[in-house]
């Protein structure tokens, strides 16, 4: 027999006999690698705690995935969050997030193609990766399976590997934890013999009519006449068998890397003035221009080293509030960057690289202005772009209002700019950041009183009556008197 | 400044002519009580409550306001479609009527729950007479200002109100200007949302519940600050000009209407012509008893009936006893058995009109709490109808009175800990998690509080201020309605228009609509309803009565039953009580080896103690030692005497406890009332402490001692919301014995009732059916060439009657598709599945669901060739019939005893073929695992393990956390009392298990056997995917 099945076994030890046969040498060969935690890993949910990740499902939110220790108390997926606590009180829940579980499982694609060329994200749980043309190169099937589980294992996530000649197959097998090595078609049939229909992706009401039937196994399946199958329960069921004999081919999808770039330029010799060397950073920005160019695309970054003799390299990070591709735009930022932070010692080597790359979005043009002037838009996202460059990222901020009545909520600021409420009465601009104590007899109230009781909720509950007062240097004021300490004025804010 | 007050003025009185209650669901943060009793401390003249397209809190606002000599104006606030915001006011009661037709109106054509009302709306249906505050957004439409002037003339104001919101100035300019321009007064109004400033933290909350979002995302949509409760007059005073507070003074000078104006007038279809009710009511009383008694009405009898006749008449309640006789009577013409409860159903009147079976006779007349003269309370008669034809019943209701005049009663549903749990937990924005176990702890938590402890066992720090708000927050929510939900099955009927007496809306059912006002409200305003309500038991009982008349070859009424059967008795102080009603419960069947029901009335008090009541009020285990003479009966008085003794000297019923503060305390009858209504609502409410004093000081007075008193009192807080009423119980004993004695004699006929009627009752049809074969009734599988659409019985001459089961007991087969089958059958037996699908026109699906009963079993052999061949019926067509395809023959497997035992209980819910426990038998036995009926023969206090079918878990609140189960085996079923202790160590197999293992103790007394659990084990994957059915926590 040419299939071993290593149930509940993750040490691939085994020696498979027989592994290539001759007839096999040119037939694909798949291995499924199916990764059991994905839902919960993608979370950076710690695996030895009872954890779970749950999701709707029909209108209703239940359990998704669930961690070992979670099952240990009895926690099952499919069951509802109260349920589950029940059983288990110490479980801990977050929603799931099928964004970062496909984040994840691309990293891990991008760890497959070291091992085959073509990889598999046809499914969102697992790769498939086709092994046939890779074997001699990995010394054979168990060698490769066992450095890409140390690879998939050192990115912190548990594969449970199944190959066979049949995708479906070797999914199914990785799915129901068979880490099993079938090499060919012939051995396939027996080795899926035993497994329950109920692995099948069929239909749950076929199942369930098959299985009434007194159907467990697919040797059962196997048994019966095709066109009474056919007739009885469709032709999806023998495609499904077909597929599961490897007697389907099958189209699945490629996966390739993202792109990114990265180019580097050795200085003759050790450069130490800005200007010297300046002229490869604006080549390196030129040939990424060109490549994003080339593919359409901008970037939302670039990053920039300056390699150094026997000290860590220099890193200088640009971020941009909108995708760009203008290396006029970027070298300036960077002059003025290197402008103003010293180097530590003198540069050997250059190297410019990308962080994410975005699709171009043109802009809006208008037919008939032929002028090449940036639209005032993208002038004004270059002046800020180079504001926070120069100022440093935190400290350009906008004023904004946030709903809440609390004035010292109701006014942040924001990295970027938000609209206003209007409807409230006159605030004045500058806020305090602490309320001054002021004496009432020093000030004269010119507005109607405007009460504010609100934010028990949180640990800034506030009872305060506003007045718009003017102060003896005339200065027109937003004070307060605190209601909760009786009598105590402050001032809060500053009219321009 | 334009519009500051001027501080000089006359300090005038003011009317609040905006208010709130919490009847505008979520939105206000207090009740009417609160709003109009802060509004009579404040000095208020008046208080207009004016929820939102609603008259549901007017009531309750109105009892309290005689309390507290306010005057309360009816009214309401309505946003139409397009914006625009009003108040309408009534000033008289023809006013009144409009108001109510108009709220009817806008609810009518709206979902439940919502309201729509147009322009065009109020100027046809336009409330003549009522007075209008038009409420004036930041924008000023001088259109609508315009537009309502014209409709409302000099009975429109401008209604303004300052919140210190900071514009105030702006706004109040802005008024008046308009005011001036379309020349109408302003008045001051304070959009009233609480009764106190203190209740903002709530009306936030409410807000964010309302809006669906933690407070802390609500930002502006919460109000800015507290202003919007009553303020006292001063502060008003100082807001506004005179002149505004003085309008309002003169807006409710004209609102003259009060609640009280409201008379209920009876339909009058009822008495024939040259009749007048009370003549007509003696008339059909005659009859009545020249029916009940045929050769003479006993004297005590004849001089009860004609003491409750003069009463009767005395309180002009005859149309009442007509228009439930008259529902009766229809009911009777059908079939449609029935049966009256209640104060007033048990009186002779009523069961010479047939309104109640029930035999004055035979109950010594022990009601006198029929109707009082002193009390103007309504007479309270409840009909209990068969369920599935109950709507007949309405529907005939519906037919004679016309929808316009007959309508359900309305119940509020209220915020109870764990709903308040959830909503609180949710606006103040703790995770799903956290608020789901929070909610889930509430059955623990002692008298409803957040306990300290139990917040520290869900992972809460006590002392955390977020959980601190939330234990203040969800006791202040507690009991705030949050919708209108449809009453079980009180009818109000009207003579004239139902909806120009309190507003009528739609309820969820389609076709169905509710009035605003719940029972009490009804009660408390003199209008009559009668409940129409259902009980699976009376369907149950006529088909029973049917089957018995099939094979006895007699008719059966409910009159043949021979009364006070000895046999009977025997049978359920053994507590072989499956089935029969009322008694059936675990908590029942350890009750009654114990109290041993020997007659009518032990079975009435057989139903009225095993009730929370009785139970917390610790009346059981004096009662069944008196009983059993280990306790001495003593009365400190002949007065208490006369109470108590038919129950022992322990008050067990409502009637005795209100009884006893009239004869042993000196409560007037109206004072026993209120007791009854503060008994019902102390727990939500508190309240029982006025009473407690007058109670206890009663009691002293008369010369009973301090230690009676104390233990009558206790015993009146146990009661609760559960005091059971005798005149209840006294019916529901009466159908008690009438299934007990079916269950005795005609055990098949009784089952199979059962098995037609569900769902009913405590059991499933697998629990049902293994009692029937325990008392020797043969019972036959479904199959298609024997069964009828329902169980049936099969009756050989002079042979007991077989029960065998109807299509009705497989699941997913259609009615219909069972009628064709008995119909295709009828004219030949089926040759093959081809020949059934053919002839009854059955479909795949058909066939699938009778295979999976093994229904096909006579025709193909077993269920997985059932299977295939029903897989393999195509569809029929016209004129080629089913087409013929030769086929291989399949290589399937012959079913396992186990799998077909599995299969069984899918389709059909039970098995006929062994019990799963008894497939398991062997392997059981080798583990030590013994059967629930031997453990009968072990000695009392000895350890011993058992495995069963879990098919009931509970958690009453009158066991302090323990938990009781119910397992099922081959040979029966075993109780266990699990520990809150065992119950939290092993929570798991506890709440989990399908197959349970349970080592524990014996305990036997009083031929009750309980095992009490130690170690538990759950067995589930033993039985695989065995559907069981456990009936958790109800």
């Amino acid at each position: 027999m040419a299939a071993t099945a290593r149930a509940l076994s993750p040490t691939p030890t085994d020696r498979v006999d027989a592994l290539v046969k001759p007839n096999a040498a040119n037939s694909p060969l798949w291995l499924c690698a199916y990764f059991p935690d994905l839902a919960l890993a993608a979370l950076h949910l710690d695996l030895g705690q009872a954890v779970a990740s749950s999701a709707l499902s029909k209108g209703q939110t239940r359990l998704y995935a669930v961690s070992e220790a979670a099952r240990q108390a009895g926690v099952e997926p499919g069951m509802a969050p109260a349920a589950a606590l029940a059983l288990c009180p110490g479980l801990s829940i977050r929603n799931r997030d099928p964004l970062a579980e496909r984040q994840a499982l691309q990293q891990l694609a991008e760890i497959a193609l070291d091992f085959s060329p073509w990889v598999s994200l046809d499914q969102t749980d697992c790769l498939l990766l086709e092994i046939r043309s890779c074997l001699t190169l990995f010394g054979g099937v168990e060698h490769l399976q066992d450095k890409l589980r140390t690879a998939l294992q050192t990115a912190r996530h548990r594969p449970l590997i199944a190959i066979s000649p049949s995708p479906t197959a070797s999914t199914l097998l990785a799915r129901l934890n068979l880490e099993t090595i079938v090499s060919d078609r012939q051995a396939l049939r027996s080795a899926l013999g035993p497994l329950p229909i109920a692995a099948l992706e069929l239909d749950d009401k076929i199942l369930h009519r098959l299985f009434r039937t007194g159907i467990r196994q697919l040797t059962d399946l196997w048994r019966l006449p095709r066109d009474g199958l056919a007739k009885r329960y469709g032709a999806v069921l023998l495609q499904q068998l077909d597929k599961l004999a490897g007697q389907q081919t099958q189209v699945l999808q490629a996966f390739h890397k993202p792109p990114s770039f990265q180019a580097s330029r050795e200085m003759p010799i050790e450069l130490e003035r800005i200007e010297h060397f300046f002229p490869a950073v604006e080549q390196l920005a030129g040939e990424f221009a060109a490549f994003l160019k080339n593919r359409d695309a901008t970037t939302l970054g670039i990053i920039l080293e300056l390699h150094h003799h026997d000290r860590p390299a220099t890193r200088l990070t640009l971020d941009f509030r909108v995708g760009n591709r203008a290396p006029k735009h970027w070298c300036s930022l960077l002059y003025e960057k290197l402008e103003r932070s010293p180097l530590p010692a003198p540069v050997l080597a250059l190297t410019l690289l990308s962080s994410a790359i975005v699709p171009f979005q043109p802009e809006r043009f208008s037919l008939f202005d032929d002028s090449e002037q940036p639209s005032s838009e993208a002038e004004w996202q270059a002046v800020l772009d180079q504001l926070q460059a120069r100022l440093g990222h935190h400290a350009l901020k906008f004023p904004g209002t946030c709903s809440d009545h609390r004035p010292e909520r109701a006014m942040t600021d924001t990295p970027s700019p938000l609209n206003a409420n209007p409807g409230l009465p006159s605030r004045p601009l500058w806020l305090l950041p602490n309320p001054d104590p002021i004496r009432i007899g020093d000030v004269h109230l010119l507005s109607a009183v405007e009460r504010i009781e609100s934010g028990w909720w949180d640990d800034q509950f506030i009872r305060r009556d506003y007045f718009i007062a003017k102060d003896t240097r005339g200065r027109k004021l937003w004070v307060y008197r605190d209601l909760n300490t009786k009598n105590q004025w402050f001032v809060h804010g500053l009219f321009g | 400044m334009a519009c500051s007050a001027d501080i000089n003025a006359p300090v005038s009185g003011f009317a609040e002519l905006h208010c709130l209650s919490n009847f505008s669901f979520l939105r206000s943060a207090s009740h009417p009580e609160e709003l109009v009793e802060e509004a009579a401390r404040l000095g208020y003249q008046a208080l207009a409550l004016t929820d939102e397209c609603s008259l549901a809190g007017v009531v309750r606002a109105h009892l309290a306001a005689r309390k507290h000599a306010i005057k309360l104006i009816i009214g309401s606030e309505f946003v139409l479609e397009d914006g625009l915001k009003l108040i309408l006011l009534a000033t008289d009661r023809s006013s009144y009527g409009n108001l109510s037709a108009l709220i009817t109106l806008a609810r009518r054509q709206a979902e439940k729950g919502s309201y729509r009302l147009t322009k065009t709306d109020l100027a046809l249906h336009f409330p003549q007479g009522c007075l209008a505050v038009w409420l004036a957004n930041d924008q000023f439409q001088a259109d609508d200002g315009r537009w309502l002037k014209q409709l409302f003339a000099d009975d429109l104001w401008l209604g303004v109100g300052k919140f210190l919101s900071g514009r105030d100035e702006i706004d109040c300019q802005q008024a008046e200007a308009k005011a001036r321009q379309l020349a109408i007064p302003i008045v001051a109004c304070n959009d009233v949302h609480m009764h106190r400033r203190s209740r903002r933290a709530l009306q936030d909350t409410l807000t964010a519940i309302r809006l669906g979002q933690p407070l802390s995302q609500l930002g502006y949509a919460l109000f800015a600050n507290g202003e919007r409760h009553l303020r006292p007059i001063p502060r008003l005073i100082q807001l506004y000009p005179p002149a505004w507070l003085q309008q309002s003074l003169v807006i409710a000078e004209r609102c003259r209407f009060s609640l009280d104006e409201l008379r209920y007038e009876y339909p009058q279809e009822l008495v024939p012509d040259g009749h007048t009710p009370t003549s007509w009511l003696r008339h059909l009383t005659e009859a009545g008893i020249q029916n009940r008694w045929p050769h003479g009405v006993p004297e005590k009898v004849r001089q009860q009936i004609e003491h409750e006749l003069a009463l009767i008449v005395d309180l002009a309640y005859e149309p009442y006893f007509l228009t439930v006789h008259d529902i009766v009577r229809y009911a009777r013409e059908q079939g449609i058995l029935c049966q009256g409860r209640g104060s007033a159903a048990n009186s002779a009147v009523c069961f010479c009109l047939g309104i109640t079976e029930v035999d004055p006779g035979r109950m010594n007349l022990l009601f006198e709490r029929f109707l009082s003269r002193e009390r103007n309370e309504p007479p309270d008669i409840d009909v209990d109808f068969e369920h599935e034809r109950r709507e007949q019943v309405i529907q005939y209701i519906y037919r004679k009175y016309g929808r316009h005049r007959a309508a359900l009663a309305a119940t509020v549903i209220t915020y109870r800990t764990r709903s308040a749990v959830r909503d609180v937990g949710k606006a103040l924005g703790l995770n799903l998690a956290q608020v789901e176990r929070l909610a889930d702890s509430v059955d623990r938590w002692d008298g409803y509080q957040l306990m300290p402890e139990s917040l520290k066992e869900c992972g809460f720090n006590p002392d955390s201020p977020t959980v601190q708000r939330l234990a203040v927050l969800v006791q202040q929510i507690k009991g705030f309605p949050r919708h209108l939900s449809q009453h079980v099955g009180g009818f109000v009927i009207a003579r004239d228009e139902l909806s120009r007496l309190v507003p009528v809306e739609n309820a969820a059912m389609a076709d169905r609509t509710v009035i605003q006002w719940e029972k009490d409200d009804l009660e408390a305003m003199g209008l009559l309803k009668v409940d129409v309500l259902a009980l699976g038991m009376l369907s149950a009982i006529r088909k029973a009565l049917e089957y018995l008349g099939q094979y006895t070859g007699r008719t059966w009424t409910l009159a043949n039953i021979p009364a006070e059967d000895p046999a009977v008795y025997a049978m359920l102080q053994q507590a072989d009580s499956i089935g029969v009603f009322q008694v059936e419960s675990r908590a029942q069947m350890t009750m009654l080896p114990r109290l041993k029901p020997a007659n009518y009335y032990d079975l009435v008090i057989e139903i009225a103690i095993v009730r929370p009541g009785p139970i917390q009020g610790e009346m059981v285990h004096p009662y069944l030692a008196r009983r059993k003479g280990l306790e001495k009966v003593e009365y400190p008085s002949p007065e208490v005497q006369a109470v108590l003794e038919r129950t022992l000297g322990i008050p067990i019923f409502q009637e005795q406890v209100m009884q006893l503060a009239m004869v042993a305390a000196g409560f007037t009858a109206d004072e026993a009332d209120q007791l009854r209504r503060a008994m019902a609502a102390w727990k939500r409410k508190g309240g029982l402490e006025p009473f407690e004093r007058k109670l206890l000081d009663g009691m002293r007075v008369r010369g009973y001692s301090q230690e009676f008193a104390q233990r009558i009192f206790q015993q009146i807080k146990g009661f609760g919301d559960y005091g059971f009423p005798e005149s209840h119980s006294a019916s529901f004993a009466l159908l008690a014995y009438i299934s007990a004695w079916l269950k005795r004699h005609h055990p098949a006929a009784f089952c199979c009732a059962l098995l037609n009627s569900q769902p009913m009752g405590f059991y499933g049809p697998s629990q049902l059916v293994q009692d029937a074969r325990r008392h020797g009734v043969e019972v036959r599988p479904v199959d298609v060439q024997n069964s009828l659409c329902q169980c049936s019985l099969e009756f050989p001459a002079n042979a007991a009657p077989a029960l065998r089961l109807g299509f009705n007991q497989v699941k997913g087969l259609s009615a219909i598709a069972a009628t064709k089958i008995v119909q295709a059958r009828s004219r030949q037996a089926f040759a093959n599945v081809t020949d059934l699908a053919t002839r009854a026109g059955l479909d795949r699906q058909d066939l699938e669901h009778l295979a999976a009963a093994d229904a096909l079993k006579n025709l193909v052999g077993n269920r997985h060739k059932a299977f295939w061949a029903a897989g393999g019926i195509e569809s029929v067509t016209p004129v080629f019939g089913v087409p013929v395809i030769a086929e291989a023959t399949p290589l399937l497997k012959t079913p396992k005893p186990g799998q077909e035992v599995l299969a069984d209980y899918t389709s059909t819910r039970l098995s006929l073929r062994e019990h799963p426990l008894g497939l398991l038998r062997e392997r059981l036995r080798r583990r030590g695992v013994t059967t629930a009926a031997s453990l009968w023969q072990r000695r009392n206090g000895s350890i011993a393990q058992v495995a069963g079918l879990v098919i009931c878990r509970q958690r009453p609140m009158t066991a302090a956390g323990v938990t009781f189960v119910t397992l099922e085996d081959e040979t029966g079923q075993v109780n266990l009392v699990v520990w809150p202790a065992t119950a939290l160590a092993q929570r798991k197999p506890l709440l989990k298990a399908r197959l349970l293992s349970v080592s524990g103790t014996i305990q036997q007394e009083d031929g009750v056997l309980h095992l009490v659990a130690g170690k538990l084990e759950d067995w589930s994957s033993w039985i695989g995917d065995l559907e069981t059915k456990s009936r958790d926590f109800h």
